[in-house]
């Protein structure tokens, strides 16, 4: 007995992937999840994994929310690797139907951080290359200056307005197909 | 690594809440967030600071799906083409969505909000665009009057090889075949209210489509060739209902008939009165299938048509063989005199695990062609069978139902009887009652 459960335990060991945060916190994940990103899909099929993957620019508590991302996402995105569109081949099959609507109020709630946070989950999703996680997270950031005046998103942003009003004017000009 | 080494590297003003988190992205990250806004935003940052200045000509998106602060088609118009002359032209544009400019109180003039369509969809497939949208919303003014107007795009238009992703609503195609072999990567295909008057439409690419409201030709039957086909709904089409060639990977199907000229003004059950317009005109042989044989390979259907309309009846006196079905969903279509639609299709389904029954309040009388139906003795053959009937009341019509379930070996425990759906609204005018309701989970 002892036997057949460490052979079960070296197969789930072999599909396990140690991830290292910036903090030096140590995530164990599966295979399936860590390869929703590019960049350690990369490492893995150039075999340098071992030892785990030290994420440098990733904080723990970063990574522990793109973790609990790619949990999620990552039953939703087999067979779909390598697709260039944002659209998965489930959202049309009308059998998966209770799924997405799961997905989408796991996405709505888990884009409920404040902002340091979200702005930290963009750069993590571009360094580590998860594309679902980059456009909605770039996506929400989006859609919170949308319909907002240039004014209004200076006050939002604390974009500090460093051009002179001449050539805040000349730019108005040179852009005026956009403001009639 | 020391701690607090983070803290030091990256100096953080004391206020959080002061820190410009949206200028310190990298310019890459910048575009990108610029990419989801509608165009006219994001050309507007310019005036935020030096930084924002020229960021919108390298955003790879055009999105104008509002003609909200543009003050006339003309407007519009100048936006668009100003974008696409100013911005970095060799940078490409990944998504286009464009909806022409309508103004339901003002009123526009079609031609002139239409003018530069052809011109930027040229653009952007030579800008290798994945995603396009392309929407001329005439309907949204004309609806009432009953009229709507297309815009007729040439049939030739899109030829890409990275198109992955195209919707249509309310363009016209006319002529021989609508085409879209010169589109190699083309994934998912929407057609929204458009007009589709051509004999054929092809694609060997594509693996979802849906066709919603659309109108076909009057007098003879477009051929629907995509052998890759996923997914497909075809929903409240008018004129004549499509053929359906081989979809050998086809998983999920939904297809609803109503407002199409496939019905017989005499009620005859399978459309062979010989004397309407309707069966007349229909051009269908004796042993040609319509849908069901495109659709016999499918794991999921849900097909539903109002009484009248007689394509499904006269497919299945063709007795296509359903080998993968698990799932099905009917409606009134099925309900005729000694339930030969009904019996028929389940005997040709060996391996249904689920059938969905949705009743009609009041059932229309058909002429007969009870023998038409290739309808054997033995029970059916699925096993593992579980039957839902949703109905407004448990009359004489239900209780037939499940006498001749019974009959067939379906015993009444494996029967369940629930309430009629939900109307849902349709963008068709009046509600339908239940749609894409396949109520099965994830496995």
């Amino acid at each position: 007995m002892a036997s057949a459960g460490s052979g079960d335990e070296k197969a789930a060991a072999a599909a396990m992937i140690t991830l290292i945060s910036s903090d030096n916190e140590k995530f164990e994940v599966t295979e399936a999840t860590a390869t929703l990103s590019q960049t350690i899909r990369h490492m893995i099929e150039d075999g340098c994994t071992d030892g785990g993957v030290p994420l440098p620019n990733v904080t723990s508590k970063i990574l522990a929310r793109v973790i609990e991302y790619c949990k999620k996402h990552a039953t939703a995105a087999a067979g779909e690797e390598g697709s260039s569109s944002s659209f998965s081949d489930a959202a049309f099959l009308e059998v998966d139907r209770a799924f997405l609507e799961e997905l989408e109020e796991f996405d709505d709630a888990f884009l409920e951080v404040d902002r340091a946070t979200l702005f930290d989950l963009i750069l993590a999703a571009n360094y580590l290359d998860i594309k679902g996680l980059l456009n909605l997270t770039c996506q929400k950031v989006a859609d919170s200056v949308k319909g907002k005046t240039p004014e209004q998103i200076r006050e939002m942003y604390n974009i500090v307005n460093d051009l002179t009003p001449e050539e805040e004017a000349e730019i108005r000009r040179e852009t005026q197909w956009a403001f009639e | 690594m020391p701690p607090g080494g983070d803290a030091a590297r990256i100096k953080r003003p004391a206020v959080v809440g002061d820190v410009d988190f949206l200028s310190a992205l990298p310019d890459e990250l910048l575009r990108k967030v610029l990419s989801f806004l509608p165009s006219r935003q994001a050309v507007q940052t310019s005036v935020l600071a030096h930084r924002w200045r020229h960021e919108w000509k390298e955003v790879r998106s055009l999105r104008v799906s509002s003609s909200k602060g543009f003050q006339s088609e003309n407007h519009l118009n100048k936006f668009i083409n100003h974008l696409l002359i100013l911005r970095n032209r060799l940078l490409p544009l990944d998504v286009v969505d464009i909806k022409s400019y309508n103004d339901r109180v003002r009123g526009f003039d079609l031609d002139e909000a239409c003018r530069y369509i052809d011109v930027w969809i040229r653009h952007a497939l030579n800008l290798k665009v994945q995603q396009l949208r392309v929407c001329i919303p005439s309907y949204e003014i004309l609806e009432e009057e009953g009229t709507m107007y297309h815009w007729r795009l040439a049939n030739k238009l899109f030829t890409s090889k990275h198109l992955t992703n195209l919707e249509l609503i309310c363009v016209e195609f006319k002529d021989h075949s609508l085409d879209f072999s010169s589109c190699p990567v083309l994934k998912y295909l929407k057609m929204e209210f458009c007009n589709l008057l051509v004999n054929r439409i092809v694609s060997p690419s594509i693996k979802h489509l849906i066709i919603t409201c659309c109108g076909f030709k009057p007098e003879a039957r477009t051929r629907i060739f995509a052998p890759s086909l996923i997914s497909l709904q075809l929903v409240d089409c008018r004129e004549r209902t499509p053929f359906l060639e081989s979809m050998p990977l086809l998983v999920s199907a939904f297809i609803r008939l109503r407002n199409c000229c496939d019905c017989c003004a005499n009620s005859y059950e399978t459309g062979d009165c010989g004397s309407c317009e309707g069966c007349t005109g229909s051009n269908i042989g004796k042993n040609t299938c319509v849908l069901l044989q495109g659709l016999s390979g499918s794991t999921n259907l849900e097909l539903t048509a109002e009484t009248a309309v007689f394509i499904f009846r006269k497919d299945l006196t063709c007795c296509p063989v359903f080998n993968k079905l698990k799932t099905l969903l009917l409606n009134d279509w099925c309900i005729t005199a000694n339930l030969g639609p009904l019996i028929s299709f389940l005997q040709h389904s060996p391996n249904l695990e689920k059938l969905i029954l949705q009743l009609p309040e009041i059932t229309q009388d058909l002429k007969g062609a009870g023998g038409s139906y290739d309808i054997k003795k033995q029970p059916f053959l699925s096993k593992r069978l579980t039957v839902e009937v949703k109905c407004h009341i448990l009359d004489e019509q239900v209780r037939k139902i499940l006498d001749v379930l019974d009959s067939f070996g379906i015993p009444p425990e494996q029967i369940k009887i629930l309430p009629p759906p939900k109307q849902i609204k349709s963008r068709c005018k009046d509600p339908w009652p239940g749609s894409l309701s396949f109520e099965q989970k994830r496995t």
